[in-house]
C-alpha cells in the first residue's frame, strides 16, 4: 500500500485529464468516465493503478467498474480495501 | 458535460441582426440566466416541449405511434417532474407490453402463434400484453435475486446466465419442429429475450449497485420510451447520475435538449439536401448498395467513381447516424436526464480508437460494459498489452458480432441456422478488421502532438482515420441484402483488383 493513496489517485486522474486535453482540476463527486470526460483506455490505466498500487481485486464478482466513476467513489473503494 | 458542451458558454452581448451573434446566443442559452429563468416558466416549458416534438417529427426515424407515446410521456413528465420515474415506468411498460419485438418478422410470427392458441381472446395485443406481464414477473424475480443472492451463481454472472438461457432455447428452436408446442414455447421466450437482452443486462447490473434504484425505476428500462432500437443508451444506474435535481438544473438540461434536437434536424435535412437531392437526385450518382451490386456484376463504373461512392456514403451515414442519436439524446435531456451526447465530432478524431469512442459512444459503452471490462478484470493480468488486446478483441469482435446475433436470435429458429449465419459473414469481417485497427491504435499508434506540425497533427492522422472507417463500412452490414461476395469484389475493385 503506498504512503498516500489519495495523492496517488488525484495525480493519476489529473494526468489522464490533461492527456485527454482537459483541465487537470476536478470535483470529488464529478463523473469522470460516464460523462465521457475520460475514455475506456483511461479507465484501464486507472484500474491498473488501483490493482497494482492499492491491491484492489478487480476479479471480485462484487466489483463494478461504475465504482471508479468519481474520485470520491475511488477513495471509498480504497478505504474499504484497506479495512478488509 | 462533455468537452464539446463545455465550449458552449455564453459570449458577449450581441446584435440580434447578426447571424453569427444569434448563433452564439442560441448555443450559449443553457448558460444564460434569462433563458434559464424563461425555461422554468410554463410558456418556456411548453415551447421547449413543442419544439422538441416538432424536431422529432421532422426526422423520420420515429414512427407516428411511437411519437404519440413520446408526446404523452413528455406531457406527463413536464406536469409531474418529481414523478418522472413512475411516468417512465408506466409509459415504458405500456410500450413494452404492446410492442415487445423490434422486428416485424418476430411480430408477425408471434401474432400467428397467438391466433392459433386463442387463449380467452385472439386479439394479438392481448397476447403480447399477457406474455409481457409473465416476462416482467420473471424479471422481478431475477432483480430480487440480484439483491438477495438467493442463487449466487446467477447473481454473480447475471448476463452470462441470461446468455446461457438464450443460447439453450435458441438451440431448441433449431431442432424442434416449427409447429410443435416445444418450438413455440422456446421461440416466444427467445423473441422476448432477444429484443430486451442488453436492457435487462443493464437492469441487473444496476440492481446490485450499493445505491440500487427501486424496482419501479428499473422496470422503466425494460423498454424505455425513447428506445427505438435494440441498443440501450446505458441503464438505470447511469441515468440516476444525470437526473436533474433542481428546477434550474432541469431548465438547463431541457435547453440543452432543445439545442440538440434542432441540431439533429439540421443534420438530417442537410444530409437529405446534399446527398439524396443533390448527389443522387441532381448528379445521378447511384446509391452505395447499387454501386456494389453493379461492380460485382461487372457493370460498374470507374475506380474513381467507386471511391466517390464510398466517401459519399460514409459522410451521409455519419450525418444520418448523428441525427438519429442526437434526436434520442435530446428527448432524454428534455425528459430530465442531462446525459452526454451519443456522437461527438467523429471526423475530428486523430486515432482509430478515438473515432470508435466518438462515433457511437453508447454502443461502444455497451461493448465496454458487457465485454471489455469483464474480460480485462479477469484475463492475462500479468501481461499488460495482451490484457488490453484480448479485452478489446472480446468487445470489438466477439461482443460486436454476438450483439447482432443475440438481437436477431429469433430468426435462427424461423429461417434455420445456415441461412441466418450467412448474413453475418460480412459483419464478422468488419468486426475483425475493426478489432485489429483498434488494438493497433490502442497499443502502438502514437498520439499526434501539436508540435509535430500542421500536416502531421491536423491532416494526416485524420486522413488515416477517415480512410480506415470509410473502407471498413463496405463490410459494415448484417442485413445480408447485398451478399458478402459482392462486397468483397467491390472492396478489391477500389484497389484495381478485378
Amino acid at each position: 500500500m503506498p504512503q498516500d493513496p489519495e495523492k496517488l489517485i488525484r495525480t493519476a486522474i489529473s494526468e489522464l485529464l490533461v492527456e485527454a486535453g482537459q483541465s487537470p482540476d476536478f470535483d470529488e463527486a464529478e463523473s469522470l468516465f460516464d460523462s465521457g470526460k475520460l475514455d475506456s483506455i483511461a479507465a484501464v490505466t486507472l484500474l491498473t493503478i488501483l490493482e497494482g498500487e492499492l491491491g484492489i481485486d478487480l476479479s471480485d464478482p462484487d466489483f463494478e467498474v461504475e465504482e471508479i466513476d468519481t474520485f470520491a467513489a475511488i477513495m471509498e473503494l480504497a478505504s474499504e480495501q484497506a479495512a478488509a | 458535460m462533455t468537452a464539446i458542451d463545455a465550449d458552449l458558454r455564453p459570449q458577449s452581448s450581441t446584435s440580434l441582426y447578426n447571424p453569427l451573434a444569434l448563433r452564439r446566443l442560441w448555443l450559449g442559452m443553457d448558460g444564460n440566466d434569462r433563458a434559464i429563468a424563461w425555461a422554468q416558466s410554463w410558456l418556456g416549458i411548453a415551447v421547449i416541449h413543442a419544439g422538441l416534438v416538432l424536431c422529432l417529427a421532422a426526422i423520420p426515424y420515429i414512427s407516428d405511434k411511437h411519437l404519440a407515446l413520446i408526446a404523452i410521456t413528455l406531457f406527463m413528465t413536464a406536469v409531474l417532474p418529481k414523478r418522472r420515474g413512475i411516468v417512465l415506468a408506466v409509459m415504458g411498460g405500456a410500450y413494452f407490453l404492446l410492442r415487445p419485438f423490434r422486428n416485424s418478422m418476430n411480430n408477425d410470427h408471434f401474432f400467428g402463434i397467438w391466433s392459433d392458441i386463442g387463449f380467452v381472446t385472439t386479439n394479438a395485443f392481448a397476447g403480447t400484453a399477457l406474455f409481457g406481464l409473465a416476462f416482467v414477473a420473471v424479471l422481478l424475480l431475477l432483480i430480487e435475486n440480484q439483491r438477495r443472492k438467493i442463487l449466487p451463481l446467477v447473481a454473480d454472472r447475471p448476463v452470462l446466465s441470461l446468455f446461457t438461457v438464450l443460447a439453450t432455447l435458441t438451440g431448441i428452436t433449431l431442432v424442434a419442429p416449427q409447429d410443435s408446442m416445444v418450438f413455440r414455447s422456446a421461440w416466444v421466450i427467445v423473441a422476448y429475450l432477444a429484443s430486451t437482452f442488453f436492457f435487462i443486462g443493464y437492469i441487473l447490473m444496476a440492481a446490485r449497485q450499493k445505491k440500487a434504484p427501486s424496482n419501479t425505476t428499473l422496470l422503466g428500462f425494460v423498454r424505455p420510451v425513447w428506445a427505438n432500437s435494440v441498443v440501450p443508451i446505458k441503464g438505470p444506474g447511469y441515468f440516476a447520475k444525470f437526473e436533474a435535481r433542481t428546477p434550474e438544473d432541469l431548465a438547463v438540461t431541457r435547453l440543452k435538449g432543445l439545442k440538440l434536437a434542432v441540431w439533429a434536424a439540421i443534420l438530417f435535412w442537410s444530409a437529405e439536401l446534399i446527398f439524396a437531392h443533390g448527389v443522387r437526385g441532381q448528379l445521378g450518382l447511384p446509391g452505395f448498395d447499387a454501386v456494389i451490386l453493379a461492380t460485382a456484376a461487372g457493370e460498374g463504373g470507374s475506380t474513381a467513381l467507386n471511391w466517390i461512392a464510398l466517401f459519399v456514403h460514409f459522410l451521409e451515414k455519419v450525418l444520418l447516424v448523428g441525427a438519429s442519436i442526437h434526436a434520442l439524446v435530446a428527448l432524454i435531456r428534455v425528459i430530465g436526464f442531462g446525459i452526454p451526447r451519443g456522437m461527438v465530432s467523429p471526423l475530428a478524431s486523430r486515432t482509430i480508437s478515438e473515432y470508435w469512442g466518438r462515433y457511437l459512444f453508447y454502443f461502444k459503452e455497451l461493448l465496454s460494459d458487457f465485454f471489455f471490462f469483464p474480460t480485462f478484470q479477469r484475463c492475462f493480468k500479468k501481461y499488460p498489452r495482451l490484457r488490453i488486446a484480448f479485452a478489446t478483441f472480446m468487445a470489438a469482435f466477439v461482443g460486436n458480432v454476438l450483439f447482432d446475433m443475440i438481437s436477431d436470435a429469433g430468426t435462427f429458429g424461423l429461417n434455420g441456422f445456415g441461412d441466418t449465419i450467412t448474413k453475418y459473414y460480412s459483419y464478422t469481417l468488419y468486426a475483425g478488421l475493426l478489432t485489429v485497427g483498434i488494438i493497433w491504435s490502442q497499443i502502438w499508434q502514437t498520439k499526434p502532438r501539436a508540435e509535430d506540425g500542421f500536416l502531421r497533427y491536423h491532416v494526416w492522422p485524420r486522413v488515416i482515420v477517415i480512410g480506415f472507417f470509410a473502407l471498413l463500412q463496405v463490410f459494415d452490414d448484417s442485413s445480408g441484402i447485398v451478399p458478402f461476395e459482392d462486397r468483397l469484389v467491390f472492396f478489391l475493385s477500389l484497389f484495381g483488383v478485378a
